[in-house]
C-alpha cells in the first residue's frame, strides 16, 4: 500500500530519504482522509477509523472499488476525485469506467484506482490536500471577486448577491483550489472580500486560516456568477455532467462569441471553454432579455449533439445609483461618456461626432469616465489630435462612484453608442442621475431605454449619432421632455434580483 | 535614398491615373476616360459612405482594407478630403507587394484558396471541389484565390484551377502557393455574388472578407459545415475556435448560408440568434444536404482490400473517420471488446487519420491488439479501397458526439451496408432514410447491443441491408444545383452599406 501511493515526491537531493518519507506520510494521510470522506457519503457501513493512515486507507480502498463496479457514474466521479485529489475531466471519468466495467475483480478495479492517480501526478502537480464533501448544499463559486479587489460589474453581481443570500440561506463559498485541481472554500479575509466588500478589513491575512482542502459538492447546487477561470472548465464541465451536482450560472454576455471582431482573440479560447461547461448546466439566468437571447441562441443549437442545454431564463439586473449632488460645471454644455475604452464601446464614433459638431461651431465640453481597456491606440490618438486642435475634452480616467455620479448628474447628455452590451450599466447610471442617454437602438440598451429618457440610435451609422447629439445640445424642448422622463426613472433594488435568482437558480433543486 | 521613400513622397498626392479610371469606371458603371477619372473620384468622395472608400482603398492600393481601416478613412476624409483616401491607399500599399493590375468584378465570385493552394482529402474539400467542378462548367463564375500575404483576392489561372478540381490528396500545389510579386493581379469583387465554400481560419484573410461582406456591396453566400469549435470546443484544438468564431463574425454580415443539414442549419440558426443582439440581422440559413454517390468498386479493388485488410472467415465492422475525441472511437473499441469477451466473432477496422488528441485511442487500440484482438486502424487509404471495404463490411459504426453531416453514414448505405450511428443531429437525419441502427452514442451498453444485433441477427442484418439498398440517391449533381440556386442564383435583393 504504502509503495502503490508513493507518488508525486519531490526530491531534495541534500535530505531524499527523509523528504520522501515526509511527503509519502502526508500523501498516504489526505488520501486516507478523502477515502474516508467519501466513504461516508457513498457507504452504508465505514469501518471505524485506523489510527494508521496506510491502514486506513487500505482498508477503505477495497470497499469503495467494490462500489463503483456497480454504481452510477456519479459515485465514481467522486471516488475518482478522493483517490487523486482532483476533479477529473471528461475523457478521465470515461476511461476508467469503461476499464471498471472490464475489470475482472475488485482487486483489478483497485489498482487501476491507484494506477490512474499515479499516471496523474506524474502529469499535474497534486498538492497533498484533504476533502470534505458538502452534500444538498448551496455552493457558490466567487473564484475571481475572492481573491482581487476589483469591483467591476461582474464582481459587484458576485458579490451583492452573495451578502444577501447569506442573509437568509446557508450558503458555502468556493474558489479554486491551487492547480485548479478542485474547489476550497474561501479564507476569512477572501470571505470578507466577498460578503463585505469596502468595509475594512482588521485581521491578519492569514491569521487563523487552515492549509486548504477541497470542498466537494455532492448532489449540490453550485451557482457560477462568474465565468470560471479557463483552467478548470474541463473538471467543471465534468462535473456539470456527471457528479450529480446541478450547475447554474449567471448569464452576462457572449461578447467573445458574437462581437469577437472588436476583441482579442483569446477572449474566445476562455468563452468557448465556459460553455462547454454551461452545455451541461441546468439553468442560465441571464442579465437582460438581450442576453438571455445570446443564451438561448447557444442553448438551442445543442440539439445537433443530442443535448438538451441549459433552461435560460431571463432575471434582469439590479443597479444601486445613489443620487448625489451635481457636480460643479462650467457655463457649457457638458456631454458625458461612461465606460471603459474597448473598441466595441465605439468612443471613436463619439469623438468623430464631437468634433463634426465643434466644427460647426456647437459650443460643449466632452468628458469620458472609464478605465482602459483593450487596444486603446485609436481612442488616444483621436483624443491627443482633438486636445492639440484645443478642443475641450476632457478624459477623467477612472474616477470612484460618487464622482462619476455627481458628473453624470451635472451633464446635459451622456451618450452610449456601444454596440454590444450585456446590460448597459451607464444608461442605467446616468438616468438614474436624471440626464438624458443617447444610446444604441437595439440590445440590452434599448430594454433599458423603454422606460425613456433616451435617444436611440444605430450605432454604426454616424450621422444618426450626430444627429441625436445635435438636437440634444441644441432643442431645448426636446432635452427637458427627455429630463422629464429621465426624472421617472426606478432602479431594480439588489434584493429584488437576489429573490428572483435564488427563485430562478437554486429554489427547483429539488425537482431533479 | 530608399526606394521606399520616393515612392511615397511622388504617390501621396498622385493617386495613379490608371488605378483612378477604374475606380471611377467602378463608381459610374460607364466607362470613364484616364482624363475625367480624377475628377469624377473626388466627386465620390466628397461625403463617402463606407462602400465608396472600400472600393476606393481597393482599387487604388490592391490591397483589400479591413473594416477598421475603412471606417477611420471615411471619417478622417470628411474633414481631410480626398488626398486623405489617396494617402491611406498609398500606406496600404507601401505595407505590401503593389498590384500590377486591378479587376472590379461583379457576378458570381467563389473564393476556393485552400481548395487552390492545397489538397488534403477532408470533407469540406469534397464539397468544395465537386461543387465549383459543376458551377464552372455549366455558368459564369470567377474562381478565386489569395495572395500569399492574405492582404487581396487573386484571379486562378486556367491551369490552377484545373489542378483544384483534381481528386484526392496530394503535395501543396504547384505554381500556386507562392504568386509572383511582378504582375500581382488583384480581384475587387464590387456589387458581386461572393461565394465562401470553405472554411476560413486565416485572421488576416477573414477580417478582409468581413470588410468585403459589410461594404462592397455584393451579396454574400457560403456553405455552412458545423459550428463544432463553437459548441463542441472541448473537442478541438486551443488555436481553432477564436478564429472559426472570428469568422462566424464575418459572416453576420453574409445574406445566405447553406448549411450541408438540417442538424447544421440548427446550429447555426442558434448562432444568428445569438447575433441578433448585436442589432445585425445575420444570414438566412437554409439545409441543403450534401449529395453521396456510391463508387462501385472493382473486382480488383475487392480482392485487394479482402487480402490486406480483412481476417478470412471474419465479418468486417468498418468504422471511418479521424481519432477525435468527438468521434467516440473509444466508444467502439469498448463496445467491440465487450463482445469479444462475450464469444462474438469478427474484425474491426478504423480508417482515418489521427487527429487532436487521439493519443487514448492510439494507446487503448494498441493493448487490444496486444491482447490478440483482430482489430488495426490505417492511415491515408485511397477511395478506391476505401468504397471496396464498405462493400466488404458486414456494417460500420459511427457513433459521433456531433457532426455537420456524417458522410460515412451517407456512404456506407450508399454501399448497401447497414450502420450504427448516433440518434440525433445530421447522423439521425441520414439514418431515416433506412438501413442505419441508431443508439445514444453516450451509452456504451447501446452501442454494445446495436453492433451485436447487427452481426448475429441475419434477418435484422438483412432488413436494413435491403432498406440501404432501396435509398433514394443524391447526386452531386443535384446538390450544386440546389447550392447554385440558393446561394447565387436567388440571393438578390437590396444590399444597404452596412449589408
Amino acid at each position: 500500500m504504502a509503495e502503490a501511493v508513493s507518488w508525486g515526491a519531490t526530491a531534495d537531493p541534500a535530505h531524499v530519504d527523509e523528504v520522501r518519507r515526509t511527503a509519502e506520510r502526508g500523501q498516504v494521510a489526505t488520501l486516507a482522509q478523502r477515502l474516508r470522506s467519501t466513504a461516508l457519503v457513498l457507504l452504508a457501513d465505514v469501518p471505524a477509523q485506523d489510527a494508521d493512515a496506510a491502514r486506513d486507507a487500505a482498508a477503505l480502498l477495497p470497499l469503495l472499488a467494490g462500489h463503483v463496479r456497480t454504481a452510477p457514474a456519479s459515485d465514481l466521479w467522486l471516488v475518482l476525485t478522493a483517490v487523486v485529489g482532483a476533479y477529473p475531466d471528461a475523457s478521465e471519468l470515461a476511461r476508467i469506467r469503461r476499464a471498471v466495467e472490464l475489470a475482472t475483480d475488485r482487486i483489478d478495479v483497485e489498482l487501476l484506482l491507484l494506477e490512474h492517480a499515479r499516471r496523474v501526478s506524474l502529469r499535474r502537480d497534486l498538492p497533498p490536500m484533504e476533502m470534505e464533501v458538502v452534500t444538498d448544499a448551496v455552493v457558490v463559486e466567487t473564484d475571481f471577486s475572492a481573491r482581487n479587489d476589483k469591483q467591476t460589474g461582474i464582481q459587484r453581481v458576485t458579490r451583492r448577491v452573495c451578502s444577501l443570500w447569506s442573509e437568509r440561506h446557508p450558503l458555502v463559498l468556493v474558489a479554486w483550489a491551487p492547480g485548479h485541481v478542485g474547489h476550497r472554500r474561501l479564507t476569512a479575509r477572501e470571505t470578507h472580500r466577498v460578503l463585505r466588500h469596502g468595509e475594512p478589513w482588521s485581521d491578519d491575512d492569514a491569521a487563523g486560516d487552515a492549509p486548504p482542502r477541497l470542498c466537494v459538492p455532492w448532489r449540490s447546487t453550485l451557482v457560477l456568477t462568474e465565468v470560471p477561470p479557463s483552467d478548470g472548465a474541463m473538471a467543471l464541465s465534468a462535473l456539470a455532467e456527471s457528479s450529480g451536482t446541478s450547475v447554474v450560472a449567471v448569464g452576462y454576455d457572449a461578447i467573445p462569441v458574437t462581437g469577437i471582431d472588436m476583441r482579442p482573440l483569446g477572449d474566445a479560447t476562455t468563452f468557448v471553454r465556459y460553455l462547454s461547461v454551461l452545455k451541461h448546466a441546468r439553468t442560465v439566468a441571464a442579465i437582460s432579455a438581450s442576453s438571455a437571447a445570446e443564451f438561448r441562441g447557444f442553448s438551442s443549437a445543442l440539439a445537433a449533439q443530442g443535448l438538451a442545454g441549459p433552461d435560460v431564463v431571463e432575471v434582469q439586473l439590479a443597479t444601486e445609483v445613489a443620487s448625489v449632488q451635481p457636480a460643479e460645471v462650467g457655463a457649457r454644455p457638458v456631454v458625458l461618456c461612461l465606460g471603459s475604452h474597448e473598441p466595441h464601446k465605439n468612443h471613436l464614433a463619439l469623438l468623430h461626432v464631437a468634433e463634426a459638431l465643434w466644427r460647426d461651431g456647437l459650443d460643449f465640453e466632452l468628458h469620458f469616465v472609464g478605465g482602459p481597456g483593450w487596444d486603446m491606440r485609436a481612442y488616444e490618438q483621436a483624443v491627443d489630435h482633438l486636445v492639440r486642435d484645443g478642443r475641450p475634452l476632457v478624459d477623467h480616467g477612472v474616477l470612484p462612484d460618487d464622482r462619476m455620479w455627481s458628473l453624470a448628474a451635472a451633464a446635459t447628455v451622456t451618450v452610449f453608442p456601444s454596440l454590444h452590451e450585456g446590460f448597459g450599466l451607464p444608461v442605467v447610471e446616468s438616468l438614474a442621475c436624471g440626464t438624458p442617454v443617447i444610446t444604441t437602438d437595439y440590445g440590452s440598451t434599448r430594454e433599458v431605454a423603454g422606460s425613456g429618457g433616451c435617444l436611440l440610435v444605430d450605432p454604426r451609422d454616424d450621422a444618426q449619432l450626430e444627429d441625436a447629439l445635435r438636437r440634444a445640445l441644441t432643442d431645448d424642448a426636446l432635452l427637458g421632455r427627455l429630463r422629464a422622463e429621465a426624472a421617472t426613472f426606478r432602479q431594480r433594488p439588489w434584493k429584488a434580483y437576489a429573490d428572483e435568482l435564488w427563485d430562478v437558480l437554486v429554489e427547483p433543486r429539488g425537482e431533479q | 535614398m530608399s526606394p521606399f521613400l520616393r515612392t511615397r513622397r511622388r504617390s501621396r498626392y498622385a493617386a495613379p491615373p490608371d488605378r483612378l479610371a477604374v475606380l471611377a469606371t467602378a463608381l459610374e458603371e460607364r466607362k470613364v476616360a484616364t482624363a475625367d477619372a480624377r475628377r469624377v473620384v473626388e466627386a465620390h468622395l466628397e461625403r463617402p459612405g463606407d462602400d465608396v472608400v472600400w472600393l476606393a482603398l481597393s482599387v487604388l492600393s490592391g490591397v483589400l482594407p479591413g473594416a477598421e481601416t475603412v471606417i477611420e478613412t471615411r471619417r478622417a476624409a470628411r474633414f481631410a478630403g480626398p488626398e486623405h483616401v489617396y494617402e491611406v491607399a498609398a500606406r496600404l500599399r507601401r505595407d505590401g507587394h503593389s498590384a500590377a493590375s486591378i479587376e472590379v468584378v461583379s457576378g458570381p465570385v467563389i473564393d476556393v484558396e485552400h481548395l487552390a493552394r492545397t489538397s488534403l482529402g477532408t470533407g469540406i474539400q469534397r464539397v468544395t471541389r465537386e461543387t465549383l467542378r459543376r458551377w464552372v462548367t455549366d455558368r459564369e463564375v470567377r474562381a478565386v484565390g489569395w495572395h500569399a500575404d492574405y492582404r487581396a483576392m487573386r484571379p486562378l489561372t486556367r491551369a490552377e484551377l484545373a489542378r483544384a478540381l483534381e481528386e484526392g490528396p496530394g503535395e501543396p500545389k504547384a505554381g500556386s502557393t507562392g504568386s509572383p510579386v511582378r504582375g500581382r493581379r488583384v480581384v475587387v469583387p464590387w456589387k458581386a455574388t461572393y461565394v465562401l465554400p470553405e472554411v476560413v481560419l486565416e485572421e488576416d484573410r477573414t477580417r478582409r472578407i468581413e470588410a468585403l461582406l459589410r461594404f462592397s456591396r455584393s451579396r454574400g453566400a457560403a456553405i455552412g459545415f458545423d459550428t463544432v469549435p463553437l459548441t463542441s470546443a472541448e473537442t478541438a484544438a486551443d488555436d481553432v475556435p477564436p478564429r472559426f468564431i472570428l469568422e462566424l463574425a464575418a459572416l453576420r454580415h453574409a445574406h445566405r448560408i447553406a448549411t450541408i443539414s438540417a442538424a447544421a442549419a440548427h446550429e447555426y440558426e442558434g448562432w444568428r440568434t445569438m447575433v441578433r443582439s448585436t442589432g445585425l440581422d445575420g444570414p438566412q440559413i437554409r439545409a441543403i444536404p450534401l449529395a453521396v454517390e456510391a463508387v462501385i468498386p472493382s473486382t480488383e479493388a475487392l480482392a485487394e482490400a479482402a487480402a490486406r485488410y480483412c481476417v478470412p472467415s471474419l465479418p468486417l465492422v468498418l468504422c471511418v473517420g479521424s481519432h477525435e475525441p468527438r468521434k467516440n472511437h473509444l466508444a467502439v473499441l469498448h463496445a467491440a471488446e465487450r463482445l469479444w469477451r462475450d464469444g462474438y466473432e469478427f474484425s474491426l477496422l478504423f480508417v482515418g487519420g489521427n487527429a487532436w488528441k487521439s493519443e487514448d485511442f492510439t494507446d487503448r487500440l494498441a493493448d487490444l491488439a496486444g491482447a490478440g484482438r483482430p482489430v488495426e486502424s490505417v492511415l491515408g487509404l485511397s477511395d478506391r479501397l476505401l468504397w471496396a471495404l464498405y462493400a466488404l463490411a458486414r456494417c460500420t459504426v459511427f457513433p459521433s458526439l456531433n457532426e455537420g453531416f456524417g458522410l460515412p453514414v451517407a456512404e456506407s448505405l450508399a454501399s448497401g451496408t447497414p450502420v450504427v450511428t448516433s440518434n440525433f443531429g445530421s447522423t439521425l437525419e441520414i439514418a431515416e432514410g433506412g438501413g442505419a441502427l441508431t443508439v445514444d452514442p453516450r451509452d456504451d451498453a447501446a452501442i454494445t447491443r446495436a453492433l451485436g444485433a447487427l452481426l448475429t441477427d441475419d434477418a435484422l442484418h438483412h432488413e436494413l441491408t435491403e432498406q440501404a439498398r432501396a435509398r433514394a440517391t443524391r447526386t452531386w449533381d443535384q446538390y450544386a444545383d440546389e447550392a447554385w440556386d440558393y446561394l447565387v442564383a436567388t440571393n438578390v435583393g437590396p444590399v444597404g452599406q452596412d449589408g
